[in-house]
């Protein structure tokens, strides 16, 4: 093979990277998770202490609301991703922009912009009281979290379903309508099916980015709306307390990567179904 | 069928809008006239911009942390994942796998976690938190769009017009020099432009690794967000906004010429 050496060579130093700052501090969360913070002994301690209400109850709604928040992603980025996919080349350059700039700007930016609305005299806060939906500010409920994670998640999404259906060739949406199918059994029957692919990484993506979220619950949940990684942020800056924040990140890696695993399975047997 | 029409056009408009609201909310506070946050403003104003560039911690966030940062991240994760796309391309079998499964690795990391890691790693190691630790840190999570980008741009590339040069009496790294890198150009050009924004934008890294003194725009915006409700925070986040929106609309200018 002609500059085989060569080739490993070049991407040495991006490997260097990714092992010296990826997999070597990912190996030392897992040992100092298993580690006593007084004495340093072997201890199974720092995940016992998850299963503590307090915890418990915190690590269930972050995998509740990243779960809703990717539910709601999925439904209503569809049609997004379905105009996006098929515009001619014109307007799809606008659309695309209008999914990159909220994709690029950072979250804390974006989290401004929720809380400017859900303060007690924003906008949406005085549009939910004059509907009686809620009685007073948005900020610090389970609504403005909701919100803000579905805003966050919703250009990976887009952009997942998007790709996919992108390789759907037209004539097969067309054949069917030309045999009178309606456009909602086209949908259901040839366009999501074959959007599985798009719709299996947009979820993923969403729930790991949704599941792992800190700006978003620290700048809208208040104190009653906590999520997972405010616990680890807490435990290493604010009681420094680095085997819990260890154990805590680990609990929340393996959660993350069992829905990877279950979900690339799940994906593998339908498509060994198929064929 | 018309009706299902425009039930799509509207339902893909309305979640366009409420990506955009955020963005649009930030923007229009920014340039509101009252001392509070007001959405939408009853008078416009550009006093809080003037209030920003009079503000010192935010200019100097901006002007004196995450530009240069930004900047600096740009350049190192361009030539570090130039290279590791070149050396990618040319690897197979399982090597090629392993490699491939590493470096996409960073994005697939749920970032807080990240930070966590690292924010341990170098306090174990004592090594002391400043710049130098950040960068090194973006660098990691912006070479994959380098990697990603330049990829793109190789598999437009017909093999034979290096060989060519080649036969032609260049040498190797001659043929690489004057062929396929113009080629490249634009590649490697959209792949810098999104290191640049992924460091810009950054929080996530930042929240556990900034040390006293460079504070980096997005960690000023929320550390003053938790204290005031000024209007000049507005304008700042606004800032961060339009350098990405430019750069945005750049990347898709250049990576517009790697299609045609």
């Amino acid at each position: 093979m002609k500059g085989g050496r060569g080739s490993l060579l070049s991407v040495l130093p991006y490997a260097l990277i990714a092992g010296a700052l990826l997999v070597i501090p990912a190996l030392g969360v897992l040992q100092l998770s298993f580690q006593d913070p007084a004495t340093a002994g072997f201890t199974l301690a720092n995940y016992a202490r998850i299963l503590d209400s307090y915890y418990l109850s915190i690590i269930l709604r972050t995998v509740k609301l990243a779960l809703l928040a990717t539910m709601v992603e999925l439904a209503i980025a569809f049609p997004l991703a379905y105009v996006l996919a098929r515009a001619a080349p014109g307007p799809k350059r606008i659309l695309t922009l209008c999914v990159m700039i909220p994709l690029m700007t950072s979250v804390v930016v974006k989290s401004l912009g929720w809380y400017i609305l859900m303060t007690d005299d924003g906008l949406l806060s005085l549009v939910a009281q004059s509907l009686g939906v809620h009685d007073a500010s948005l900020s610090g409920s389970t609504f403005a979290v909701v919100v803000a994670l579905v805003e966050f998640g919703l250009p990976f999404m887009v952009l997942s379903l998007a790709t996919a259906i992108e390789k759907i060739p037209r004539n097969l949406e067309e054949a069917a309508l030309n045999l009178h199918a309606s456009p909602v059994f086209v949908f259901w029957h040839v366009v999501l099916p074959l959007s599985r692919s798009g719709i299996l990484s947009g979820f993923l993506l969403c729930f790991g980015v949704s599941a792992s979220a800190y700006v978003i619950p620290a700048m809208l949940g208040g104190t009653k709306v906590k999520m997972a990684a405010q616990v680890v942020y807490e435990d290493v800056l604010v009681a420094f307390n680095w085997p819990g924040a260890a154990a805590v990140s680990m609990v929340l890696l393996i959660a993350l990567s069992l829905i990877l695993y279950i979900s690339l399975l799940a994906g593998r047997t339908k498509n060994e179904a198929r064929s | 069928m018309k009706l299902g029409r425009s039930f799509l056009y509207l339902s893909a408009g309305l979640t366009a809008l409420y990506m955009l609201l955020p963005v649009i909310v930030v923007v229009a506070t920014s340039f509101g006239g009252t001392a509070a946050y007001e959405f939408p403003p009853k008078s416009l104003s550009l006093t809080w911009f003037a209030a920003l560039f009079n503000t010192e911690i935010f200019t100097t966030s901006l002007l004196h942390v995450s530009l240069p940062l930004a900047v600096g991240v740009a350049v190192a994760s361009t030539v570090v994942g130039l290279f590791a796309a070149l050396g990618m391309a040319r690897l197979r079998g399982r090597v090629a796998d392993i490699v491939a499964l590493l470096f996409s690795a960073p994005l697939i990391f749920p970032q807080v976690l990240l930070g966590v890691a690292l924010f341990l790693f170098y306090a174990r190691l004592n090594v002391a938190l400043n710049i130098v630790s950040l960068a090194l840190a973006h660098i990691l999570i912006a070479t994959p769009y380098v990697i990603r980008s330049v990829t793109a741009g190789l598999s437009g590339i017909d093999d034979r017009l290096a060989q060519a040069a080649q036969n032609l009496g260049a040498s190797p790294i001659q043929a690489f020099c004057f062929v396929t890198l113009p080629l490249l150009k634009s590649g490697i050009l959209s792949g810098a432009v999104f290191a640049f924004i992924v460091s810009f934008s950054d929080i996530n890294l930042a929240i556990f690794l900034s040390a006293a003194g460079n504070t980096t725009l997005p960690m000023q915006i929320m550390a003053q967000m938790q204290y005031v409700s000024d209007p000049t925070i507005a304008a700042a986040a606004s800032a961060q906004i339009v350098v990405v929106s430019l750069l945005v609309i750049l990347a898709q200018r250049l990576s517009g010429k790697v299609r045609a």
